[in-house]
């Protein structure tokens, strides 16, 4: 019978020759913490990315971008918001690849954490957007990211433009309810006429979108007008 | 407490008091010491000499991080995932694999064949030689699998956090694995026999 080798008196003998001692355990609560830390992180940037899609999205209806498609230029500013699904995804990834490496992660199928990560970022954006802090963190962004401002005065310029049936800005004169004054973003009025019925006369000031056809020098005919929410749109000087 | 005590007690036991008593550790160490011996030899096919090194590497490494152990976990899942990390990382330094013969083990051998309806009376030596054959030509992430199945005895949670891979995985990668060793053994041809 072969005599079995003592590597654990071997192993007794260098962990004493050497002096080694076992890591503390607070310095593996703490790997551990912050894994959870960046994974909760990752939630919750991948949320604030979401509710900030959800406001972006809000502002704009489905036929507009099947009236932008015709457009490839428009269609790309419009899409702006859908880049915001680029930044989701690298947080959710974030978020996923965090709670794979806890303790218990691996047990999880990869499409299992990433689903959590996006479902978690998603609930978090819901509740941002529909307690109001979608619109403040928007006006943040804008205040505090560089080109934050230029990209959102790029999707505001989409709407100025007349020749490709949109346009926006103030009502300056409600005068019936098919007629009204609009100044636009760049400081035009316009006759905005149309089929279209006003169910209350429009205040004046109040910010919309046009969607029609130019039908006469300073003359737009509507076919569709709705309120808008653009955030940092002057108010005109009455 | 005396060293002689801790012959009664768990191996999740032992390694809560290894951090405060190195005793208990020596313990876990003379428990574990053959079958990690085999499970390298035969996952790595190392010689006995670079097999010892590497054990001893991981025993050191796992007394280190002994504060890691989760004690929700089987302790031998937790140290043969140490072993097994260590050997991967070893295996991907080397370009040239050795081809150091193995043993492999009458019961182990037997479940294989009954698992790969390979026809269990033929000459043992013979079976013995082709499991051992194909095993070793099987690539690395089918062969971890089946070792730790049928040569380490470890249930699929276990080998799961062994390799801290999902238990839908490991079920993929061992039925994946039997097939790979089947057409490697040309087990059709062999149960005609």
């Amino acid at each position: 019978m072969t005599k079995q080798p003592d590597i654990a008196g071997r192993v007794r003998s260098l962990i004493q020759k050497r002096g080694i001692r076992p890591k503390p355990e607070w310095v593996f609560l703490l790997k551990e913490s912050a894994l959870w830390f960046l994974f909760s992180l990752s939630i919750g940037l991948g949320g604030m990315t979401a509710a900030l899609m959800i406001f972006l999205l809000s502002e704009e209806e489905v036929d507009i971008y099947l009236r932008a498609v015709q457009n490839p230029k428009m269609l790309l500013i419009l899409s702006i918001p859908f880049l915001w699904l680029a930044v989701l995804a690298a947080f959710s990834w974030g978020a996923a690849s965090s709670l794979q490496r806890t303790k218990r992660g691996y047990r999880w199928h990869a499409m299992t954490l990433i689903g959590i990560s996006i479902a978690g970022s998603a609930l978090v954006g819901g509740v941002l957007h529909s307690t109001g802090w979608s619109d403040a963190l928007d006006a943040f962004l804008g205040r505090g990211l560089p080109y934050y401002e230029d990209i959102r005065g790029v999707r505001e310029r989409a709407w100025s433009h007349p020749e490709e049936g949109m346009l926006a800005g103030n009502v300056l004169r409600y005068i019936g309810p098919q007629t009204f004054l609009l100044l636009d973003l760049e400081g035009n009025v316009w006759e905005v006429n149309g089929s279209y019925v006003f169910a209350m006369p429009l205040p004046q000031g109040m910010p919309v979108r046009v969607l029609g056809v130019i039908s006469g020098p300073g003359q737009f005919t509507a076919e569709d007008v709705r309120p808008w929410r653009a955030p940092d749109m002057r108010m005109p000087p009455f | 407490m005396a060293a002689g005590t801790f012959g009664a007690m768990a191996d999740e036991a032992l390694a809560a008091l290894a951090v405060r008593q190195p005793e208990a550790y020596d313990e876990l160490m003379r428990r574990y010491q053959a079958k990690l011996l085999r499970y390298i030899r035969r996952l790595m096919l190392l010689n006995a000499q670079e097999a010892e090194d590497l054990l001893q590497d991981v025993f050191l490494s796992a007394y280190v991080n002994i504060g890691d152990f989760d004690p929700e976990l089987k302790f031998s899942a937790w140290i043969y995932r140490i072993a097994h990390n260590r050997v991967i990382s070893e295996f991907r330094k080397v370009s040239v694999r050795p081809t150091v013969s193995f043993e492999v083990e009458q019961d182990a051998v037997l479940r294989i064949a009954s698992d790969v309806n390979l026809p269990v009376d033929m000459d043992r030596k013979i079976l013995q030689k082709r499991i051992r054959d194909g095993l070793r030509k099987l690539p690395l992430k089918y062969r971890e699998v089946l070792e730790l199945y049928y040569f380490e005895g470890l249930a699929v949670q276990e080998i799961s956090d062994v390799l801290r891979k999902p238990i839908g995985t490991i079920g993929t990668l061992m039925r994946r694995g039997k097939q790979a060793f089947c057409e490697i053994i040309d087990c059709r041809t062999l149960s005609l026999l």
